[in-house]
């Protein structure tokens, strides 16, 4: 197969895996919008409905991963798929074995590398300009810088993610670690913390200027928050029980 | 831009927090800034924006379990403050707070709409499974296609209701005298942004780790000072 075809091949699936969420449900999760993105692999290799609807049932079961992640899993299902059909090596017991085995390494470390570290960190750059520049413009850069710093990872996983995926094959398992990613982890932890820091010590900063007695608030709500989700897990209290406490403070001082 | 096509704007955003694409265009600080200013008010959209994403910014949609929808609060916390500003501009903090507030409380029901959706897909997904088992191959993109449309009226309707709500409800409480009022609420606000620092700051894993800001924000505010 030339590498054309491959090109244009991984340009259709790596577009539709913008869509693998799609039909997100409690059933088989992310199985129609992975179905979808492996539609022109199954468009090639099954001219036979029958075969095709096989393809369809297996691939409609259940599947499970970090959106952005399942990409690896595309690649590697799309070239077993390949090689089953054009091989005559119908072992699609295995492609399901592979497909079930891969999809907690996927959650785990899109999670780990995605939602923990470079969506917050990304974030807390666009923050920062937001929150520092007065002018309107200066603000809308920094919401572009966000969006970029987010999607360069985003965007290159998506696609080399179904390359490697492919030319890997089954292998690519070995290659789901998340030590893998250490380079993406240690630069996005930096700038993230960094950005944060100084959100931060600028809200200190502030709150002196403005008002000494929010210095305490500041420090009253973060402590607060911190402790209820770090310690209990809550999800809302974190953030009422330090308003209510200043709506309080409020009417005493 | 009138309230309708406000709220379409929102569903179609929406989208891509669960649904499509998820280029983060949904995360209250793209989300609010973009609806404030096709609202005529950039400056209040980015105010609320960037309150509600320190808020859920630690938020991990990690795996199939339940989070609260920051976003779409954020987006009805957006219409209802830039729509009810104008039209009492002299509370317009105050209004930025309940707005806040009614946003937070919005992204508990997210939360279950999202549940419900993807519970409402389980029907999608067995309806085009019947149409395989007749041979009807084709149907996959325009189940995903129809599963989309559902996922984008069903946020249209949420957005729109909420924010009605949510501007009546202003209209009925602004109307009282509330001069005492927003001197009682006057910490709210460094308060919500002091409780998001907080919950960000459990994002990061470790000691090390943590005394390491720690040591950068001193850093930060002595240079801060300085300057």
């Amino acid at each position: 197969m030339n590498k054309n075809s491959n090109t244009r091949k991984f340009f259709l699936i790596f577009i539709r895996s913008f869509f693998i969420q799609a039909v997100w449900n409690f059933k088989s999760m992310l199985s129609v919008g992975w179905t979808f993105s492996m539609l022109p692999i199954a468009n090639k290799i099954y001219n036979d409905s029958k075969e095709f609807q096989n393809f369809l049932y297996r691939h409609l079961s259940f599947f499970n991963a970090h959106p952005y992640l399942a990409s690896y899993a595309l690649g590697a299902i799309a070239k077993l798929e390949e090689d089953a059909a054009i091989l005559k090596n119908k072992d699609y017991e295995q492609i399901e074995k592979f497909k079930n085995a891969i999809i907690g390494p996927l959650g785990a470390i899109g999670d780990q590398l995605f939602w923990a570290i470079i969506k917050p960190a990304s974030i807390m750059v666009g923050f920062l300009g937001l929150l520092i520049f007065p002018d309107i413009f200066q603000k809308l850069i920094f919401l572009c810088i966000f969006l970029i710093l987010y999607n360069i990872p985003h965007i290159y996983i998506r696609y080399f993610g179904i390359v490697q995926g492919y030319n890997e094959g089954l292998s690519i398992y070995r290659k789901l670690r998340i030590e893998s990613f250490s380079s993406w982890r240690k630069v996005y932890s930096i700038v993230g913390a960094f950005a944060f820091s100084i959100v931060v010590a600028y809200l200190i900063n502030q709150s002196i200027e403005r008002d000494l007695i929010e210095l305490p608030m500041f420090g009253m709500s973060f402590g607060v928050a911190y402790f209820l989700r770090s310690r209990k897990r809550m999800t809302y209290l974190p953030v009422f029980i330090p308003l209510l406490i200043a709506i309080i403070l409020g009417i005493l001082i | 831009m009138g309230l309708i096509p406000i709220c379409l704007i929102g569903a179609l955003i929406s989208l891509d927090s669960v649904a499509v694409f998820q280029i983060l265009i949904s995360q209250p600080i793209v989300a609010c800034t973009l609806i404030g200013w096709l609202s005529n008010d950039p400056m209040t959209g980015i105010h609320i924006g960037l309150m509600m994403q320190l808020i859920w910014i630690s938020t991990l949609p990690v795996g199939a379990v339940t989070f609260p929808d920051g976003n779409l609060g954020a987006i009805v916390a957006t219409i209802i403050a830039v729509n009810s500003t104008e039209i009492i501009p002299e509370y317009k903090s105050l209004v930025i707070l309940f707005s806040i507030i009614f946003g937070l409380l919005m992204s508990f029901l997210g939360a279950h709409i999202l549940n419900t959706v993807r519970t409402s897909n389980v029907f999608i997904l067995n309806q085009l499974l019947d149409r395989i088992d007749v041979l009807q191959l084709n149907q996959v993109g325009k189940t995903i296609s129809w599963s989309l449309t559902v996922n984008f009226i069903i946020f249209f309707m949420v957005i729109l209701i909420s924010s009605l709500i949510g501007i009546s409800m202003v209209e009925a409480i602004f109307s009282l005298e509330l001069d005492e009022l927003i001197h009682y609420t006057r910490y709210a606000e460094i308060v919500l942004l002091g409780a998001g620092c907080g919950l960000t700051f459990t994002l990061v894993k470790g000691y090390k780790p943590k005394v390491i800001i720690a040591v950068f924000i001193l850093i930060d505010l002595i240079l801060l000072q300085w300057v």
